[in-house]
């Protein structure tokens, strides 16, 4: 199986969030995306740093990720990025 | 004192056109994938294809050269003589060809150090510099643009098949098969001071290379 690009974990991610009604817990997300615990705090910061998902705090110990307007505007242009992406090689 | 412009490169000019308006095409839908995801290599990507766009609207514009016909009469006792002799304007020709083959090259570099993951900013530096001086020795000899810029292609497109090997794809096909075309292209234009035909072929050849890419976005834009 083809190694996942970074654009291919990004699209995994939301997508888990987006099929769990926009919000998801970090665990759960965790496992939806096949990701360690240590990929998935490096991934997530990125995707809150750009706006895709944000963190709402449920309580003092619970969180959940929702996905943001940004992130499902990604999810329908990402078939149109991957293409690009492998076009060109970038 | 008569003016015209110079017919011949009333196709020049539309060629031109039509790779200027792929290329924005593919530098804005580059930028637009920046915007979303805020992957830096995206936004200079665009730029690179932006300068390449830019470097062909400097050629425009030096095609599009008013040529001025000068009457000279000098009277010299009994005799009279007329001279006459076409010029084009010289500056405005200048800085559009210097503008164009800087431009050119700046974009083709950018390209190259983009798509082979570069991220030394003193190789940007230095390629921007050796650039500029290609550009500026070239127009003392000509044949040194092409030549470099032929170059620069070929390792452009040997990285773009090089991508269609590892992702058999038809738009990575379509893309290294565009880059082989506009390298093809420039290899032509070297030779083109000894035959002017070989000017044509270039420039149909090239049109047929940016003709493919913009095939390729088509298909993106598809998906």
């Amino acid at each position: 199986m083809a190694r996942r690009t970074r654009l291919d974990v990004l699209n995994d991610m939301l997508t888990a969030i987006q099929k769990a009604q926009g919000q998801i817990k970090p665990t759960h997300l965790m496992y939806k995306a096949n990701l360690s615990h240590k990929l998935l705090s490096g991934y997530l910061a990125d995707l809150i740093s750009r706006d895709l998902v944000r963190e709402i705090q449920k309580d003092k110990l619970h969180k959940q990720i929702e996905i943001t307007e940004k992130g499902r505007d990604f999810l329908i242009q990402f078939r149109k990025i991957k293409e690009f992406q492998d076009s060109f090689g970038l | 004192m008569v003016t015209a412009i110079g017919h011949v490169w009333y196709w020049d000019c539309v060629f031109e056109l039509l790779m200027v308006a792929v290329l924005t095409l593919i530098s804005l839908h580059s930028y637009s994938i920046f915007r979303l995801i805020k992957e830096a290599k995206y936004k200079w990507f665009s730029y690179s294809f932006a300068v390449i766009a830019l470097a062909f609207v400097g050629r425009i514009a030096m095609n599009l050269v008013i040529y001025t016909t000068h009457v000279r009469k000098v009277v010299s006792g009994a005799v009279i003589a007329t001279f006459k002799h076409v010029s084009a304007s010289d500056i405005l020709w200048h800085y559009g060809l210097f503008t164009y083959r800087s431009f050119m090259l700046i974009g083709l570099i950018g390209i190259f150090l983009i798509i082979t993951e570069s991220k030394e900013k003193k190789s940007w530096i230095l390629m921007l510099y050796l650039a500029i001086l290609t550009a500026f020795t070239s127009m003392q000899v000509p044949y040194v643009f092409s030549l470099t810029a032929a170059v620069l292609m070929g390792l452009i497109f040997a990285k773009f098949y090089q991508n269609f090997v590892n992702r058999p794809k038809k738009s990575a096909w379509g893309v290294a098969m565009a880059f082989f075309f506009i390298f093809a292209s420039q290899v032509t234009f070297i030779f083109a001071s000894f035959n002017y035909s070989l000017y044509v072929a270039g420039q149909v050849i090239q049109l047929l290379g940016y003709l493919m890419l913009l095939a390729v976005y088509i298909r993106i834009l598809r998906r």
